[in-house]
Order: C-alpha cells, then sequence, then structure tokens
C-alpha cells in the first residue's frame, strides 16, 4: 500500500504515522503551509500532480480538507482521504468537494448529516481516535504525580482575545441589536446539545453585523455569512463566556490549573501553567487531575472533540459538557460524566471529587472502551474497508 | 363523607363534583368570588368561609386552583385543603399561606410538584388532568352537527393577542437594548421545547429596564419573584401566542387548518378562525371530527399536561402535540400519541399523518383507550380521595 500524506501542522499527525508504518504502508509526505491559499493555487496544484503521476499511490491522506488536493486527485484519479476534525470547516463548502475520488470522514454527526442532505455520498462519520499505545508508554513516577496532582484541571484556550475582540465589535452595533446579539449568546450559552444561532440571524441582522465583522466570502463556495455569525464568530464568543464563567466558579471553589497560551487576568483564582507542552505532558495531566474538564467550542454542535479521546485513552477521568455523539459509544455515568448547566456542573464536581472509587472506576471504564474500540488502528481499519482499497 | 367545593367559573368543575358525589360524598357549594375579588386579604370572605366551616363539619374543602385566602381559613379551622391546579403560571401559588400543613396541593405539572415539594410543602401531589370520557362519547352520534366541525388540522385555543390577555404591551416601552434582547431570548426558547430558560435569562440589567417600565407591585403574603412574572406572564405567553400564529400559517399553506381561538377579530392569511367554542357542548366535537389536532402549550406550562391534550384524547381525536415531558409518564409517543420538537417536523408530521390514515386512527384509538382506562375523573377523584386519608 502506497499513500501520500498531506501534512501540515496538525494534531494526530505523528499518531496516524506511526499507524502507516505499524501497517507496513509506504508513506511519502508532502508539507502544505496552512497560511496558504488552499482553495486556488496553481503552483501547488501542479506539484501535486506531478508527484501523483510519477508514483502510483492507492490513496491521498491528509487531516481536514484542502481544496487543491481534492482538485490534483480528481485529475489523477487517485482516492483522497480526508480525515475532518474542525468544525465547521469552510473548505467543505468548497464546490470541489462534489469530486468522486473524495473519502471525507468526518468527526461530527451534525455535518455528516447536512453535507449528505447537500447531496455529497462519499462523506463519513468517523469519529476522533486516540493514540493509547503511545499514552500507555509514558511512565510515572512519584515526581511526575506531585507536579501534576491537582483537583481539576482543563487543557485549552480561553478564547480570551478573540472573545475581547468579537465583543468589542458587537459594542458597535445599534442598541436593539446589540441586545439581540446579546440575547441570543445568553440563550445558547444554556442549551446543550442543539446549535440554532444560525437560523436566529435574519436578514437585518445579518447586515448589522456584516457592518461590524468583516470577512470576504469566496464565490466558488457557498459558505453563507449566516453561517459565519452563527457558527463561528458566535459560537466563539459563547465558548469564551463560558471558559471564563466555568472556570471562575469552579477555581473559586478548588484547586484548578489551567493548560493555556495566553495569560488569563480574568481568572485570579486559577493557576495558570501555560502551554501543555507535549503528548507526553498532557498525559500526565490527564492521569494526575483527579477531574479533567471538557468544554466544547459553540462550533462543534455534536461531534466529541479531539481532547475527549485523549483524556479517557490516558486514563483520566472526563467530566464534559453535554455533547450528542458521546451518546453513540460512551454510557455517561459509567465511562465518563457529562454536565448540562453550571449548576449540574458544580455539583458533580462536587460529587466526584467526593467519591474516589466511582471515579477512578469511571475512568477505568472509559480507558478500556477507548483502548478497545477507539485507537487509530480502529478508525484506520474502518476508512480502509470504506474505501475498500486493497 | 362532606365536603366543601369552592365553586367558580371553572372548566371541569360538574364533572369533580359528579365523581365526588359518585364516591359518595355530600356536597356543599360555596359560590367563590375568584376574578371579582381579592384572594389574598379579604376579611369578609373569610369571614364567610369561617361561617361555613363551623356551621358543619367538613372532610375537607376542595377548589380547582389555590386560594391563600381559604388556606389561611382552613388551617384556622384545622379543616384540610385539598386545591387542584390546572393554570400555570399561577400567581397566587407563590403565598406565604402556600406550605400551610393544612394544604393538600394537587399539581398538573411535575416540575411544579417538584418544585413545590422541595419548597418543603407537606402534601403536594402530582395530579395530571382528566378527560370526562363518558360525556365525550355521547357526541359521536350527532351526525348532524358533524359537517361544521369537520377539517383536516384544527386548534383550539388563544393566540394571547386579546387585549386582557397580552401583557407584553405594558413593556412595550423598553429600551433598544431590552427590546432587542427580549426578541432574541423568545426567539430561542421558541426552538426550544423541554426546557424553559426565559427566567434565568433575565439577567440584571434587563429586570432593572423592565422594573422601570412596569414596576411590579406585591402583597405582604408574595414571594414569587419579578423575573418568574416577566418570564411566565410576559414573554411566555406572547412567545407562544406568536408561534401558534406562525405554525398555523404554515401548516394552512398546505393543509386546511381551523382555529378556534376566543378572539374572534384576528384574521389569519391561510386558516380560518372560527372563534370561540363552548367547552362543554362544541369542542368535543371539534376534536372527533378532525383528522389532525393540535396541542401547542403555553409556555408557561414548563412539563405538565395541558387540558387540551388530555380532552383530545379523551374525545377519540389524533393528538399531535409539540413534546412536553409530562407525557412519558403515561403515554408512548408514536403509539398514543405524536409529538413534534421543532417546525419541521411539525410540517412533516402532518404531511404524513394526513396521507396515512389507518396509522393516524390507531394512534387515536390507542390514547383514547389509555385516557379511557386511566385518566377519567373518576380514577383522578379516587386517588385524590387516598392522598387526602395522608395525615
Amino acid at each position: 500500500m502506497r499513500i501520500l500524506h498531506i501534512t501540515w501542522n496538525s494534531y494526530g499527525k505523528t499518531s496516524i504515522r506511526e499507524e502507516f508504518k505499524r501497517r507496513g504502508y509506504e508513506e511519502d509526505t508532502y508539507e502544505l503551509d496552512r497560511m496558504e491559499n488552499h482553495y486556488t493555487n496553481q503552483r501547488r496544484e501542479q506539484e501535486l500532480i506531478a508527484i501523483m503521476s510519477k508514483k502510483k499511490y492507492d490513496f491521498v491522506f491528509s487531516f481536514n480538507y484542502f481544496p487543491i488536493v481534492a482538485i490534483a486527485c480528481n485529475v489523477c484519479k487517485v482516492p483522497y482521504a480526508s480525515w475532518i476534525y474542525d468544525s465547521p470547516l469552510v473548505a467543505l463548502w468548497h464546490c470541489s468537494v462534489v469530486s468522486p475520488y473524495n473519502f471525507i470522514f468526518t468527526f461530527d454527526k451534525t455535518d455528516f448529516i447536512e453535507l449528505r442532505e447537500r447531496g455529497f455520498q462519499t462523506v463519513y462519520y468517523m469519529p476522533l481516535a486516540a493514540d493509547v499505545e503511545r499514552y500507555d508508554s509514558y511512565k510515572m513516577d512519584r515526581e511526575i504525580e506531585e507536579v501534576y496532582s491537582v483537583p481539576i484541571s482543563f487543557i485549552g484556550s480561553t478564547y480570551t482575545e478573540t472573545q475581547f475582540n468579537d465583543y468589542k465589535k458587537i459594542n458597535k452595533m445599534e442598541r436593539f441589536y446589540k441586545g439581540y446579539v446579546d440575547g441570543l449568546v445568553q440563550a445558547q450559552k444554556r442549551i446543550y446539545g442543539n446549535v440554532i444561532l444560525e437560523e436566529m440571524i435574519t436578514p437585518d441582522v445579518e447586515e448589522k453585523l456584516s457592518e461590524v465583522f468583516h470577512m470576504s466570502l469566496r464565490e466558488d463556495d457557498e459558505f453563507t455569512f449566516r453561517k459565519y455569525y452563527g457558527q463561528v464568530v458566535l459560537a466563539r464568543c459563547i465558548a469564551a463566556l463560558e471558559r471564563q464563567e466555568i472556570l471562575d466558579m469552579l477555581s473559586r471553589k478548588y484547586k484548578c490549573h489551567l493548560y493555556t497560551r495566553g495569560k488569563t487576568p480574568s481568572l485570579p483564582y486559577i493557576t495558570n501553567r501555560g502551554m501543555a507542552g507535549n503528548t507526553k505532558e498532557s498525559t500526565f495531566i490527564f492521569r494526575c487531575s483527579k477531574i479533567n474538564l471538557n468544554i466544547t467550542s459553540r462550533s462543534i454542535r455534536t461531534g466529541i472533540p479531539l481532547r475527549v479521546f485523549e483524556i479517557m485513552g490516558s486514563g483520566g477521568f472526563l467530566l464534559t459538557n453535554y455533547q450528542e455523539d458521546m451518546l453513540e459509544y460512551f454510557e455517561p455515568g459509567i465511562d465518563f460524566v457529562y454536565y448540562d448547566s453550571y449548576e449540574d456542573l458544580m455539583k458533580k464536581a462536587d460529587y466526584y471529587l467526593n467519591h474516589e472509587e466511582e471515579r477512578q472506576q469511571i475512568a477505568k471504564n472509559g480507558y478500556e472502551k477507548i483502548k478497545n474500540s477507539h485507537t487509530y488502528r480502529h478508525r484506520l481499519d474502518a476508512m480502509m474497508e470504506i474505501m475498500n482499497i486493497r | 363523607m362532606n365536603i366543601l367545593v369552592l365553586e367558580w367559573d371553572s372548566f371541569a368543575n360538574e364533572y369533580v363534583i359528579e365523581e365526588l358525589r359518585r364516591a359518595c360524598c355530600d356536597i356543599d357549594l360555596f359560590s367563590w368570588p375568584f376574578g371579582r375579588e381579592n384572594m389574598r386579604n379579604n376579611d369578609s370572605l373569610c369571614d364567610k368561609l369561617a361561617t361555613a366551616l363551623k356551621e358543619k363539619e367538613y372532610r375537607f374543602v376542595f377548589s380547582f386552583n389555590f386560594f391563600p385566602v381559604a388556606a389561611k381559613v382552613c388551617n384556622k379551622y384545622n379543616v384540610k385543603y385539598a386545591a387542584w391546579m390546572y393554570d400555570m403560571p399561577y400567581l397566587l401559588l407563590y403565598s406565604k399561606y402556600t406550605l400551610l400543613d393544612t394544604n393538600y396541593i394537587f399539581f398538573f405539572d411535575k416540575s411544579l410538584f417538584v418544585e413545590f415539594k422541595q419548597r418543603g410543602l407537606r402534601h403536594a401531589f402530582y395530579l395530571p388532568m382528566a378527560a370526562p370520557v363518558e360525556h365525550y362519547n355521547k357526541f359521536r352520534h350527532l351526525e348532524e352537527r358533524k359537517e361544521k366541525y369537520q377539517s383536516e388540522i384544527s386548534f383550539v385555543g388563544s393566540t394571547y393577542n386579546e387585549e386582557r390577555q397580552n401583557f407584553f404591551q405594558y413593556i412595550a416601552d423598553v429600551d433598544d437594548y431590552t427590546s432587542g434582547y427580549l426578541k432574541a431570548i423568545m426567539k430561542m426558547q421558541g426552538e426550544i421545547y423541554g426546557s424553559f430558560i426565559l427566567e434565568e435569562l433575565l439577567t440584571d440589567n434587563i429586570l432593572r429596564e423592565l422594573q422601570r417600565v412596569c414596576p411590579i407591585n406585591k402583597e405582604e403574603d408574595e414571594w414569587e419573584t419579578d423575573a418568574w412574572i416577566y418570564a411566565n406572564y410576559f414573554l411566555a405567553r406572547k412567545l407562544t401566542g406568536e408561534q401558534r400564529v406562525e405554525l398555523l400559517e404554515a401548516l394552512g399553506e398546505r393543509h386546511e387548518v381551523k382555529l378556534y381561538a376566543p378572539n374572534q377579530t384576528l384574521d389569519m392569511e391561510h386558516a380560518v378562525n372560527c372563534g370561540t367554542v363552548d367547552y362543554m357542548e362544541e369542542m368535543p366535537l371539534v376534536f372527533q371530527n378532525s383528522k389532525i389536532n393540535l396541542n401547542m402549550t403555553l409556555r408557561s406550562i414548563h412539563t405538565g399536561i395541558p387540558l387540551r391534550a388530555m380532552d383530545i384524547m379523551g374525545c377519540g381525536g389524533f393528538l399531535l402535540t409539540n413534546y412536553q415531558q409530562d407525557f412519558l409518564d403515561f403515554f408512548e409517543p408514536g403509539i398514543d400519541y405524536i409529538y413534534y420538537s421543532n417546525k419541521k417536523e411539525l410540517l412533516y408530521l402532518a404531511d404524513y399523518y394526513l396521507l396515512h390514515e389507518e396509522e393516524r386512527q390507531e394512534i387515536a384509538r390507542n390514547g383514547y383507550k389509555k385516557v379511557k382506562e386511566g385518566h377519567t375523573y373518576q380514577n383522578r377523584i379516587e386517588l385524590l380521595l387516598e392522598c387526602m386519608k395522608e395525615r
């Protein structure tokens, strides 16, 4: 089996390469720069076509989806497997998705259904995965345990900068529309499992938003302003508010470690430990925290974020917001625990900090389930079967 | 066994009295001035009720809904007071006299039952509404009156734009920001069934503005919050009315739709407003002769099964309702009734069940059977009498 792996600074790159290697696949890589134009880029297209005409590949693989790769694969008649882990991914609204050589694997069930409804048959639902073998290889000792042990921890962005900038922009809107947008954000914040912002952006609201948020849409894709505002801009505002409020609330009551890039002056009680260095460090964090939080960005409608697989695959105890796709594979209260309001979150945090055995049992159950069915090996098996390449 | 019934102009009063009599109770009626007199502080009414309680020994006093004035007097004379709630929201429930031990309060809405149980009401019971199935059966053979009420889809209920019902007009003068905020949260709540979020969404700044425009005066025994009042009386009603019109219009674009609303002047583009119907004499004919009967619950009823839904099933009508949690305690969706959880689903289900007559009739039969066997006033009164034995 010979594959061309389109690489970029993505998550999961190392793990999937390990899996290719383990299977004895012959892998060539082609590096993309994430800042470049991936829609129309003659030079890149020609390079890709040249590579694919020199050597016969069984398929091309990338994390997320790149129109230029799809176009080149279409020209060379080579299957293109893209495994999506961002949502919404604007590139999926590009006209190149119709290519019959595409195999689009998306981690979000709602995105999957939406794409199927738009008429694309070569789209499949493929949750993300955990590299359990790798996590298992990181051995702990007492010193490590001391460094990372804490009641509650969270790894991820607080979106503080985005929140700040986006909110500042909303302040410039006329009072009525500012009120309307605030109302949407506050309401959606309290609703889990159903992202309905997009439908709420009526034409007049869309017009007012476009006066403060400038965005240029490409002619060759169908991603609308409404989608952009609903699923990206406002969804991020909510995630920012939510993370701020949750972390503030929890850190006033319990010792909390936050691993994030920026400074967090608005969270005076939290211990900000900077970015988690690498997979090794995050494995230690997940194992040593009594509770690992997952607060999914609201732009992900039902999908299971990568963080969830990493936490459970490391043997950590997971307390997450309600996220529908999780129920397809995991049992709440058995493999993980979810909350569906701030009140519920505080109650469950308190409960599981005080019930060590239950907590450990749940972490163990989650770990076993991941190890047995949700590793990169399982996913690649599934993809190969769908693509039916031998 | 003597029972004193506080009689006011409520639906279903007759049925309760009939069933109490059937259970061998002796009923005295006490004309209750609900809607005309103060129900919290009213010395002359207290005296009158006290006189009645002194004259004769009663096992308990019964009323639909709850009245602080009655609770106070019953407590004083150590007589049990049975109140069967069927309005929601219901302001008078938030009184310091609600938690008295002589009160036996029966809630048709489970969330409200749980709320008051948690607040410490000793005798709180969950008692859903019922349907007088025997009475409704009499209407089945009125061939000559059928035609007038035939329709593909019909809905009996208010659109809340009658002068008396439209509380939203009192807060029309809020500033632009608040007006935008309220519009957004109502639109969002409109998409969500099964969770009432309007009250907690009234943040301090919004509340201050509402209080500025429409201050709320309370009597000394009241303890509900302003946010509760604005959310349940002002916003939930407005939202319910607007959504009822929107959904009926959408259905009316494809099917014959009849609305039976108290507001006769309301004109709809795609639906026929037939005006009000008499609850006892006409409504059963509507339910029996419509292919689909809609229930679009008033949004301030957070989980309960509205009376309308019980009546529809009790008449043998096919029920298509919004998602409402308490149904699942007694009925099976897809077997006894059908629910929708958004506009798209509603339109799809209406199309589907108009085309699939046999399925529709089967579901209506199942619903009818279940109500007949377990949800008549006889069933409820038996249960109520049992609960009244509790000390």
